[in-house]
């Protein structure tokens, strides 16, 4: 496997997703600012004003014009990528499922936070679950080094001919669009080998003329959107296909679980996003000690990696489900999607939601997930950090 | 350019839109589109915001629509529209399609414009895109039963009234 010898730089996630949307070169980027997101379509503005691509950029007066005109983009014959956030993706999303039933492979960078109220302007992943259901597919980055990488394979994966659905790149706001890390790019010429060109089917400024967007009836609604299904289930392969790929080419590999020493765990972490270093060095920590414990970060959350999952889980007996969003009245998302796919596994799961609004995720509530862990289960949701809770907050 | 009575005799040259759709009988609505579209040289591409005309003209597996043509939410035709012809600045300036001009064309009722419409379409104005925006404002919402909207005259019957 070839591992290529990179300098590296010191980037924040942000800035390490418009490094990325530099050397992918889109054809079209509507921006539009909102915290966490904004120093990635500044970062990138950047770059085409310097010259060093020739993107046409779209300041829009709104994230739903954004992500109207990366529709039209996109379905136009063009590479289109936006980038948002909390409220903005909350008001893109109705343009979100469209996309995604028009078959437009938008890229969208998002810097996950909060959703209002109140106002927050901090991390967590209600944003994306709120998309979580459009047809979009979903990754999340850890850190900055990731945001990059995923943002690189996001258009081979959402261009693919078997998906040809938008993709979203999470990376948590500001604990990694804003915190600055050694991040290791690729050579231009190589990441730009590595994307492509963009191709897709019935372009309307190509080809044979086309009408998109048009009316279905119930004779046909359901079997469009059959096959938009059917798209998204075929990206976890993809994904699969252009990981390796990334693999052989430059030694990095993300596949769609992070596992981390969970081969003979008996308790694990599961997670998204930033969080997994947290709980990582926890792990280590009681590794160290002699305790079988582990940690696995969800990368690939839509479509979701049941089988994997199963796979890597398959014989640890009691894992704890960190989710950083809610679902107000029933489990979380992330406990509910791994809740199915081990159904009849064994494995003992346990849900806690966490880090909401910004909230830090301390080791303490990683130590303290993995020890309740080991006493009786208890029904219903824990919450870590949450003053009152009985935890290691504040009573 | 030709007047309005020379498009219309020249009906059958105007492949731009097609008759078979589902609009109602006198609905001045076909007439309007197929008279801009052939009042257009060259190539063009057509958006449309929801509404009638939409959704009578594009029945799947049908469309009425003999240019490229797109359709994506209520009030969003403006933007849709900017992103098409931002699409054509980009491929045309990388050489990746011909040199041929291409005319933008959206269409909206006075529902998709005055009110839901308003602020996409005040950003691609801003914005200056090359593009021609059509409002058919006949004064009420009337995909959904002739409902007021923001064009509808000061006492005006609605469908709460008829």
């Amino acid at each position: 496997m070839a591992k290529l010898e990179l300098a590296q730089q010191v980037l924040t996630g942000a800035e390490a997703a418009a490094h990325a949307m530099r050397q992918i070169r889109p054809d079209v980027v509507p921006l539009y600012p909102i915290t966490p997101q904004t120093p990635i379509i500044q970062t990138f503005s950047r770059f085409v004003a310097d010259g060093e691509t020739d993107t046409v950029l779209l300041q829009v007066e709104s994230e739903h014009s954004a992500m109207s005109a990366a529709v039209g983009a996109a379905l136009a014959g063009a590479r289109t990528i936006t980038a948002t956030a909390s409220q903005g993706l909350a008001l893109m999303v109705e343009v979100v499922y469209i996309a995604a039933g028009l078959r437009a492979p938008v890229v969208i960078a998002v810097g996950n936070r909060a959703l209002s109220g109140p106002i927050n302007i901090h991390g967590d992943h209600s944003d994306g679950m709120l998309a979580r259901d459009s047809g979009a597919l979903q990754v999340y980055a850890q850190d900055a080094q990731e945001a990059y990488d995923l943002m690189l394979m996001a258009p081979r994966i959402a261009e693919h001919p078997r998906v040809l659905l938008p993709i979203m790149v999470g990376q948590d706001g500001f604990n990694v669009t804003h915190s600055a890390e050694p991040v290791a790019l690729l050579p231009d010429a190589e990441a730009a080998a590595f994307v492509g060109e963009y191709e897709i089917p019935y372009a309307l400024l190509q080809g044979p003329s086309s009408s998109h967007g048009v009316f279905a009836m119930p004779d046909s609604y359901f079997e469009i959107r059959h096959q938009m299904i059917s798209a998204a289930e075929a990206a976890r392969d993809v994904y699969r296909e252009v990981t390796e790929d990334y693999r052989r080419r430059f030694g990095r590999y993300l596949p769609a679980l992070d596992c981390y020493r969970t081969d003979d765990a008996e308790r694990a972490i599961l997670l998204i996003g930033s969080a997994a270093g947290t709980a990582k060095d926890v792990v280590d920590e009681l590794r160290a000690a002699g305790e079988k414990v582990g940690c696995v970060a969800v990368r690939l959350y839509r479509p979701f990696p049941h089988e994997e999952l199963r796979a890597a889980l398959a014989g640890v007996a009691r894992v704890a489900v960190l989710d950083r969003a809610a679902s107000p009245g029933a489990f979380p998302p992330l406990y509910s999607d791994a809740l199915a796919a081990l159904y009849r596994s064994g494995v003992d799961l346990r849900s806690y939601i966490y880090g909401l609004g910004g909230r830090d995720l301390p080791q303490g509530d990683v130590h303290r997930a993995l020890r309740e862990l080991a006493e009786p289960p208890r029904a219903g949701i824990g919450y870590l950090g949450l003053r009152g809770d009985g935890g290691d907050g504040e009573p | 350019m030709a007047s309005l009575k020379q498009l219309a005799l020249r009906e059958e040259e105007q492949t731009g839109f097609f008759g078979g759709h589902s609009l109602c009988a006198g609905c001045g609505i076909p007439p309007i589109v197929r008279t801009v579209l052939g009042s257009i040289p060259g190539k063009k591409v057509a958006i449309s915001a929801t509404g009638c005309l939409e959704v009578a003209t594009t029945r799947y597996p049908f469309t009425a629509w003999g240019v490229p043509w797109i359709h994506v939410a209520f009030e969003n035709a403006a933007a849709v529209a900017g992103g098409v012809e931002a699409a054509y600045r980009a491929l045309s300036q990388r050489g990746k399609i011909g040199e041929e001009p291409v005319t933008f064309v959206a269409f909206a009722g006075d529902g998709g414009t005055y009110d839901i419409g308003l602020q996409a379409l005040s950003g691609a104005l801003e914005r200056g895109h090359r593009l021609i925006y059509v409002c058919y404002n006949n004064e009420a919402y009337m995909n959904t039963g002739i409902q007021r909207s923001g064009a509808s005259g000061a006492g005006s019957p609605s469908a709460a009234r008829t």
